[in-house]
């Protein structure tokens, strides 16, 4: 099965059209990256596939999950990873993660069991004690990964997972989603750090103004493009 | 139900902060403290008061006005001295603040009908307004004085009749008609009576509206501001669910907010008690509310506060963080505020009808008006003002969902901002 399936996606703003009849799939375990530049559209698709946002026009599959009629069902399996997201301020940490928790846990034994798991991916011991407010960046940064990666969602969806971040607390995000791969959760990650999306994804997808200008994997891509790296693939087909 | 419970655990906890109570803690003490002070102020101010006298007559009637001044709640204490400056020294060094001179020609001049003057002496230490409170001891010295003797001419002219009666020719008897009910009573106490109905529901309400607003509005804005909307919305709870838990939560803590800054309001006008001696009074006239009124008055109440939430949230949704949904408030509080001041001071019914209209288009406007309808059995517009408030709620209500379930709960800013794709 597939885990996502994209046909003819568009997202219109009024006259803008920020998303334009992309089309892609995903496969199940895969790791796969939107890149491009600020603006190109890839975290209104992260959106519209995260069921923040309704499609202008074109269909979603999340898991055979039908976006728009089967949006509770979609919201159950995957999680959702905002470039900007912060936690609530006046929560410590072990409080913001119990709070995230008591919408996915059976009972009080499951809930407990997934902050559990939180816990471990932070590896901020004693400091989830302590108030959000009082985080630095990369602290809340893996206290919010760890929100969307305890429940062990089917479909993590990582909108700049590293963003803003400083090269060890990359490294280790990097890491942790990696090993959440390998588990068997599919990735579908944004970044327009082009490096970074080449180390992490199976499979990626380069778009600019909203529309995907070529996909495939990484090796494939740089061996098409006679390329060294997936920056300079995608300047070679921005050119 | 249980992650709706989650929701409004934290949404409540959102807004209980420290800087919620810091402010409400400071009042009740501030209030409490002035309460306590203007009480005992009160408590003094009904003691018998000190006024230095010097009586330059030493007459009989002289003794008779001193008499007088015993007899009312004044304590006359004698100078010991005949010169005014001495006296004035005298009655500063023993704290007290008003000197009676009685003149020497006293009785003679009363009996000769001359209009003698008696000298009263505010010995001022201050312009505070315990001192300004003075000027009222003094008149009271002075009928005290002017009643005695009055008293005395009268009794020496029309011997055998009683001297209040030519003094006070006519009584009056006060009246007050209310439809088909009369009862004796003036109506000032009427109005005083109905001060707690009056006075303090339109505050209550006003109160509740007012931080209700704020409440929900922060709620909201603050979701946007510290970035945790777009995490919340795609969590596995029904978006009907994060509106309604706001919307319970900013009406829980706006309840207690209220209820503390009544439980403060009570403690410094000292009026917790209500006005019992004039409630047969009230009975007689019919200006009670039966449990049906309270009941009416609670649904107005109910959704009076519904409405302001729903329209509130509508604004919240296109305000970028707290401060902006704090103005975009403005339009709530003054059409609060309206009917706040309306209520309290004039009769609806005498404005002209445009204004009336507008009036009555604001639904808190019903709420703030149903106290008096109820008490002077005006149930029929009380029932239709309710059915109205409940259009409204319904609509605004309506109107929040589909926002909350569009995308506009996170484009809505954007319109005033730059798109980010």
């Amino acid at each position: 099965m597939k885990a996502v399936e994209v046909r003819k996606l568009t997202k219109n703003y009024g006259d803008l059209r920020a998303v334009d009849e992309i089309d892609f799939e995903i496969e199940e375990g895969e790791i796969f990256g939107l890149i491009g530049p600020n603006g190109a559209g890839k975290t209104t698709t992260l959106r519209i596939v995260s069921t923040i946002l309704t499609p202008s026009s074109g269909e979603v599959f999340v898991y055979g999950f039908e976006l728009g009629s089967e949006n509770d069902k979609i919201r159950e399996i995957i999680s959702y990873l905002p470039e900007e997201a912060g936690a609530y301020k006046n929560l410590t940490g072990f409080g913001y993660l119990d709070f995230m928790a008591g919408f996915y846990a059976k009972d009080v034994h499951d809930k407990g069991k997934i902050v559990e798991k939180a816990i471990e991916i932070t590896q901020l011991g004693d400091r989830l004690k302590d108030k959000v407010s009082t985080y630095s960046k990369g602290m809340t940064r893996k206290l919010l990964l760890a929100r969307s990666l305890m429940i062990h969602p089917r479909l993590a969806v990582l909108d700049e997972p590293t963003g803003g971040l400083d090269v060890v607390n990359s490294f280790e995000v990097r890491n942790i989603i990696k090993e959440f791969s390998k588990q068997g959760t599919t990735v579908l990650l944004s970044s327009h750090n082009m490096l970074e999306v080449e180390f992490l994804s199976d499979k990626v997808a380069l778009i600019d103004r909203g529309r995907i200008l070529e996909e495939g994997t990484p090796v494939d891509l740089k061996a098409k493009y006679k390329a060294r790296n997936l920056e300079e693939v995608f300047v070679e087909v921005v050119s | 139900m249980n992650k709706f419970f989650n929701l409004l655990k934290k949404d409540t906890k959102e807004l209980i902060t420290v800087q919620l109570l810091i402010p409400i803690i400071i009042v009740i003490a501030m209030y409490s403290t002035i309460g306590n002070i203007m009480g005992s102020e009160m408590e003094r101010a009904t003691r018998p008061q000190q006024i230095a006298v010097v009586d330059f007559n030493g007459s009989a009637l002289s003794n008779q006005v001193i008499d007088m001044l015993e007899k009312s709640n004044f304590i006359a204490v004698e100078t010991g001295t005949f010169n005014v400056e001495d006296s004035i020294n005298f009655a500063r060094k023993k704290g007290i603040n008003i000197l009676v001179a009685i003149p020497e020609n006293f009785e003679e001049d009363v009996v000769n009908l001359k209009q003698p003057e008696v000298e009263i002496y505010s010995i001022m230490k201050g312009l505070s307004v315990r001192e300004t409170g003075t000027s009222t001891q003094v008149e009271a010295v002075f009928n005290v004085i002017s009643n005695a003797i009055s008293t005395n001419l009268i009794t020496q002219k029309f011997t055998g009749i009683p001297p209040d009666v030519i003094k006070q020719p006519i009584k009056a008897r006060d009246i007050v008609v209310v439809k088909d009910r009369m009862a004796q009573a003036s109506p000032a106490l009427v109005a005083q009576s109905a001060m707690n109905f009056s006075i303090f529901i339109p505050i209550i309400l006003m109160l509740v509206t007012i931080t209700s607003s704020q409440m929900i509005a922060s709620l909201i804005a603050l979701e946007k501001q510290n970035k945790t909307l777009e995490t919340l919305l795609t969590v596995p709870v029904n978006r009907n669910f994060i509106l309604l838990s706001k919307m319970v939560s900013a009406a829980i803590v706006a309840i207690i907010v209220t209820a503390a800054y009544l439980f403060a309001m009570t403690r410094f006008l000292g009026i917790s008690q209500g006005p019992q001696a004039s409630s047969d009074v009230m009975r007689a006239l019919g200006l009670t509310l039966t449990t049906g009124d309270f009941l009416l008055l609670g649904i107005s109440i109910f959704f009076a506060i519904l409405s302001v939430l729903a329209v509130s949230t509508i604004l919240a949704v296109y305000s970028e963080d707290e401060k902006s949904a704090q103005l975009m408030l403005t339009p709530i509080m003054v059409f609060v505020m309206i009917p706040y001041f309306l209520t309290i001071f004039t009769d609806v019914n005498t404005l002209s009808m445009p204004l009336r209209v507008l009036v009555y288009a604001i639904p808190f406007s019903h709420t703030f008006l149903a106290t008096n309808n109820l008490m002077f059995g005006n149930v029929q517009f009380v029932i239709y003002g309710i059915i109205y408030q409940i259009i409204f709620s319904f609509v605004c209500i309506l109107i929040a969902t589909r926002i909350f379930s569009s995308d506009r709960l996170l484009t809505g800013r954007l319109r005033l901002a730059r798109r980010r794709v």
